[in-house]
């Protein structure tokens, strides 16, 4: 079942989705939305069909989630607010001008 | 002449690739078929799908990369199953997998290139990267038959005019700053037309309603020429037109009525920008000693510029080459007829680790194996 691992200097996570109850899972993910500038979002992910294939894409939305808010939160401990969501802009709109 | 058969398998009767583009806001799968032999009139490549989804954004707007790439990343799947449908091929002939290596926007191009990553891992088909620029060119000869001609490559993130030369489609003029199609859309945002089919369109068929040609800054130089200038004056009279600032005298006269419209500002980029197309193409024309001149890339779907340039061509008794927009628009096929050409010179496909994809990627880069 899919499965992350982190490794720093300080700490070994490993995130797992073999526990979760796939009832309670879906395809569209937390982490995975549109920006604030889509208004009519016609690029959802298709709901998972309730197949193996169907329960996996599901565990792998949910493990893309926990890996997302993670490092996400890794980066608020180094920098304050405002350049986090700077330096998260930079990441996900990349550099494009450069 | 190139041996393009030095791999062939004794008993392949055909080759079959698939091609993967998503560099901007177009979401392309192509499948094609080449036969042994040269390329020719008589053996020409054959389209067994062409599919494409564009990302549109509403009126006023721009697409980011972010919401581009998540596009793309949803739908993948779904066009490159309805391609495989229609092509009605079995996944056992497909001899290559090709995407987009690049340029093109970082993330957008990063979601395609997974899924061709994992299909080549789960179907067991080796990895083509293609140059986007070249794939537009060898789809354009391939189509109109053009064997030789100076390519006029225009679109939202390219114009540049380019002639073959000893294995190297090399630069002979360019944009200095913003491509002509980025002009075009960032001034389509500044008149909140809609997206949908594309900015361009929409402000070519405004363009047909002009009636006064407004004066605009001409910046060709020398062999290359650059748009960002003519952008902020056109959209300096375009928001003095919507904000009725009386004392603009280009835009309004004595008695405070406006003097143009919409349509005339429409009217006058494309006059002007097209006009400088027409000059620095001309210019590499003479250079090259070339008579044919092939227009490719979205901006090459406007009927106004393909006028331009084949007044310009015939002026100079040469030949004018042009695709439709299944081929000129973004498109998987391009993708799949470029890959293809150099899988038959390489004969297997590029190492996982170098099926990375890059925002830059120049044109003369590329080395064309596949021509003498």
């Amino acid at each position: 079942m899919p499965s992350a691992q982190y490794i720093s200097p300080d700490q070994e996570l490993l995130f797992k989705t073999n526990q979760l109850d796939t009832s309670q899972l879906s395809t569209i993910g937390i982490t995975s939305g549109p920006s604030e500038y889509v208004k009519i979002d016609r690029d959802q992910p298709s709901e998972a069909k309730d197949t193996f294939y169907g329960k996996l894409r599901c565990k792998i939305t949910n493990l893309q989630d926990q890996l997302n808010i993670f490092l996400t939160e890794q980066m608020g401990k180094e920098k304050n607010d405002k350049d986090i969501v700077e330096l998260e802009k930079k990441l996900l709109d990349g550099n494009d001008d450069e | 002449m190139v041996d393009l058969d030095r791999y062939l398998k004794p008993d392949q009767k055909y080759y079959t690739a698939i091609g993967l583009e998503g560099s901007a806001n177009k979401l392309a799968v192509g499948i094609i078929r080449h036969f042994p032999g040269q390329l020719s009139e008589s053996n020409r490549a054959e389209v067994l799908s062409n599919i494409r989804d564009t990302y549109i954004t509403p009126p006023g707007e721009g697409f980011l990369p972010r919401d581009t790439a998540r596009h793309h990343r949803n739908w993948v799947v779904r066009l490159i199953k309805r391609s495989i449908l229609e092509s009605k091929i079995d996944i056992d002939e497909l001899d290559c997998i090709c995407f987009t290596k690049g340029p093109g926007m970082g993330a957008p191009l990063q979601s395609v290139v997974i899924a061709a990553r994992t299909l080549s891992q789960l179907w067991n088909v080796p990895l083509i990267g293609v140059n986007h620029c070249i794939g537009h060119i060898e789809m354009g000869r391939e189509i109109t038959g053009a064997d030789n001609p100076v390519v006029l490559y225009v679109s939202g993130g390219n114009t540049q005019v380019i002639a073959y030369s000893e294995q190297r489609y090399r630069i002979f003029g360019e944009t200095l700053d913003i491509a002509i199609g980025n002009c075009l859309d960032r001034f389509a945002r500044t008149l909140k037309i809609p997206n949908d089919p594309s900015p361009g369109y929409n402000i070519e068929q405004l363009a047909k309603k002009g009636k006064n040609y407004v004066e605009l800054p001409y910046t060709v130089k020398g062999m290359d020429m650059s748009m960002s200038g003519i952008l902020a004056y056109i959209d300096n009279l375009a928001n003095d037109l919507f904000n009725n600032k009386k004392n603009n005298k280009i835009v309004f006269n004595e008695d405070g009525s406006p003097k143009i419209t919409v349509e005339d500002l429409c009217f006058s980029l494309q006059e002007t920008l097209f006009a400088m197309l027409v000059e620095i193409t001309e210019r590499a024309m003479a250079h090259v000693g070339s008579q044919q001149v092939l227009i490719v890339g979205g901006v090459g779907c406007n009927e106004r510029l393909q006028e331009m340039m084949k007044i310009m061509v015939l002026d100079r008794k040469g030949y004018i080459f042009a695709t439709d927009e299944r081929f000129c628009i973004d498109n998987g096929i391009m993708i799949a007829h470029a890959g293809l050409l150099e899988y038959r010179m390489l004969g297997e496909g590029f190492d996982l680790k170098d099926t990375v994809c890059t925002q830059r990627f120049r044109t003369d880069e590329v080395h064309v194996k596949w021509r003498d």
